[in-house]
């Protein structure tokens, strides 16, 4: 176990570093300045002079790999660098922002994957009944309707027409309940799906046939048999699919109104502020290796028949 | 008093649920009586396994018995409930596939495997680890084996892993589906061996399975011949096969001649 963890963790410190050079470089070469942007946005005259000033106070003058090393080193330091817009520390804005974000993504991935294990049984084992083929129809309008559509239905029906919860309001945790459904909904359907393909091809295989045939309980069948064989690519699909529920809340939290990490960012954008983009890229970034890395653990732990395969000896 | 025979197939009829065509398996009726060794050979695809299957309750959707009835010791095992089924799965019908290499569960050792065929008769701690060393044993493997997963076993010796869950389950009736397929042929000497260890210690009825009239007559005493989804032929094989068999019949014994078997 110790070697392999050893090893993923040595391989990871290099592609986090590759993403964020790329990311930095990205960024750098997007048109539009953001200290004149910013001028505009006040409505202040502003002359050549002062914006090359402010260009010089927020290091923006120097050679972009210059500035990659600069906000590189700042990093160790645990300093993000600071938001040209608001004129605050990222890390700061981060603080304030992140709780939001992290409920809504952690409470939409248990809920979605207690959904999509249940769905994905009832849909794999009592096949061709009605129940079942109509849980399945729901999950492919699930998958094709796109999030915002289903966030502005959701808000249609229980917002403004029930008046069960209120309109782009944020206050308290029963806010949170709508955009978490949202993402839930989305993201429950697809591993569903994934999930009933993985039963249905593991049913079929010739040591499903034969606990079966061994008088296994159904129960024993489904719980260790099955499940042992489905959970390792489940996992690691589970661990792609928070990240993406992650980037998915962009698009929810603007609809919803709620102050998240993802409005942060989406305001980020429309204003060129470098310093946040570059700080949520490398969060994502963070998240994405993270939850893979413990994809890889759980399943090295799940498949213990791989385990020789660390010292290369079989 | 006549004595009910341990297994009678009636006229089963298997076909394909989602299609309309022609049933796979068409009118197949046999019996086994207590202590038989029967064979059933035919070609590939004549439907030698899925008759097993559906006598084991292992046939998939579409796939399904359409007619007829398999009684076990006089019940149908066709229009019984799965709970009432699995009594009678593994320790009255247990069947060894062809497939050793696929029919481990990949993730679960070895001892995990056989202590849950154990628990089936109630057999546990000491007893139950004591049946599986036992049935180790028999079967000549190593008892290193049972911390193992079975990608660390050879093809043999996961067939020899099956017959070991064979000798705790001691069946009413053991189905070898073609056991010796896609396995060499000092393997395939070592567990037909397995087999007759099981056979005698078990005291089970045995439907064997295979394409291969040579191995049939070293284990069994009469043979059913399918073709096409139709058994078509029985011969006892004490007596030399009659010139006035089945045209099936006469081209396994032709093909076996012209190589020389």
């Amino acid at each position: 176990m110790k070697p392999f963890v050893f090893k993923r963790t040595l391989s990871g410190i290099p592609t986090l570093f590759g993403m964020t050079l790329i990311g930095f470089l990205i960024i750098g070469l997007t048109p539009g300045d953001p200290i004149e942007m910013e001028l505009r946005r006040l409505g202040v005259s502003f002359t050549a002079e002062q914006v090359e000033a402010l260009r010089v106070e927020y290091g923006l003058d120097k050679p972009l790999i210059q500035r990659y090393f600069i906000w590189l080193l700042d990093l160790f330091r645990l300093d993000l660098g600071t938001s040209i817009a608001s004129g605050r520390p990222v890390l700061e804005l981060f603080k304030e922002h992140l709780p939001i974000t992290a409920t809504l993504s952690v409470l939409a991935f248990v809920s979605s994957l207690a959904l999509s294990l249940v769905l994905g049984t009832v849909t794999a084992v009592s096949q061709r009944t009605s129940v079942s083929t109509s849980l399945y129809v729901l999950t492919m309008f699930l998958v094709s309707v796109p999030s915002f559509w289903l966030a502005l239905f959701l808000l249609a029906v229980f917002a403004l027409g029930l008046g069960w919860f209120k309109l782009l309001h944020f206050g308290n945790a029963q806010d949170l309940i709508l955009p978490v459904i949202t993402l839930t909904l989305g993201n429950a359907a697809v591993m569903s799906r994934l999930v009933r393909e993985r039963i249905i091809a593991v049913m079929s295989e010739d040591y499903i046939r034969l606990a079966i045939t061994k008088g296994l309980s159904r129960r024993t069948i489904l719980g260790r048999h099955v499940l042992k064989s489905i959970l390792p690519p489940l996992i690691t699909n589970w661990a792609i699919s928070f990240g993406s529920l992650l980037g998915g809340s962009v698009i929810i939290e603007n609809i919803f109104n709620l102050p998240g990490l993802g409005q942060l960012a989406l305001q980020a954008i429309a204003e060129r502020d470098f310093a946040i983009l570059q700080a949520y890229l490398l969060f994502m970034g963070l998240v994405f290796f993270l939850a893979n890395f413990a994809a890889d653990l759980t399943n090295h732990w799940l498949m213990p028949q791989l385990k020789e395969d660390d010292h290369g000896v079989r | 008093m006549v004595e009910i025979p341990l297994l009678q197939v009636h006229n089963l009829t298997i076909s394909n649920s989602a299609q309309n065509n022609e049933p796979l398996v068409e009118g197949v009726s046999f019996d086994l009586a207590v202590n038989q060794r029967l064979g059933l050979i035919g070609k590939s695809g004549c439907g030698k396994s899925l008759t097993c299957h559906a006598i084991t309750g292992a046939l998939r959707a579409p796939l399904a018995a359409s007619s007829g009835s398999i009684r076990f010791q006089g019940n149908d095992l066709l229009a019984m409930p799965f709970a009432e089924k699995q009594q009678i799965r593994g320790t009255g019908i247990f069947c060894i596939f062809q497939s050793p290499g696929s029919a481990l569960h990949p993730s679960l050792t070895i001892e995990t495997q056989l202590l849950e065929t154990a628990r089936n008769l109630s057999l546990h701690g000491q007893a139950a680890h004591h049946a599986l060393l036992q049935a180790l044993e028999a079967v000549s493997l190593p008892k290193l084996c049972l911390k193992q997963y079975p990608n660390a076993l050879s093809g043999g010796m996961k067939q020899r892993v099956m017959m070991a869950m064979a000798l705790i389950l001691k069946p009413t009736i053991l189905i070898a589906d073609e056991p010796t397929t896609g396995l060499d042929v000092i393997t395939e000497h070592e567990t037909l061996e397995a087999l007759n260890v099981v056979q005698q210690e078990t005291g089970s009825a045995l439907l064997f399975v295979s394409h291969d009239l040579r191995i049939v007559r070293q284990t069994c005493t009469s043979v059913l011949v399918m073709d096409a989804g139709q058994l078509v032929d029985a011969c006892d094989l004490n007596q030399p096969i009659a010139p006035d068999c089945h045209r099936a019949t006469a081209e396994i014994t032709g093909a076996m001649e012209r190589l020389q078997l």
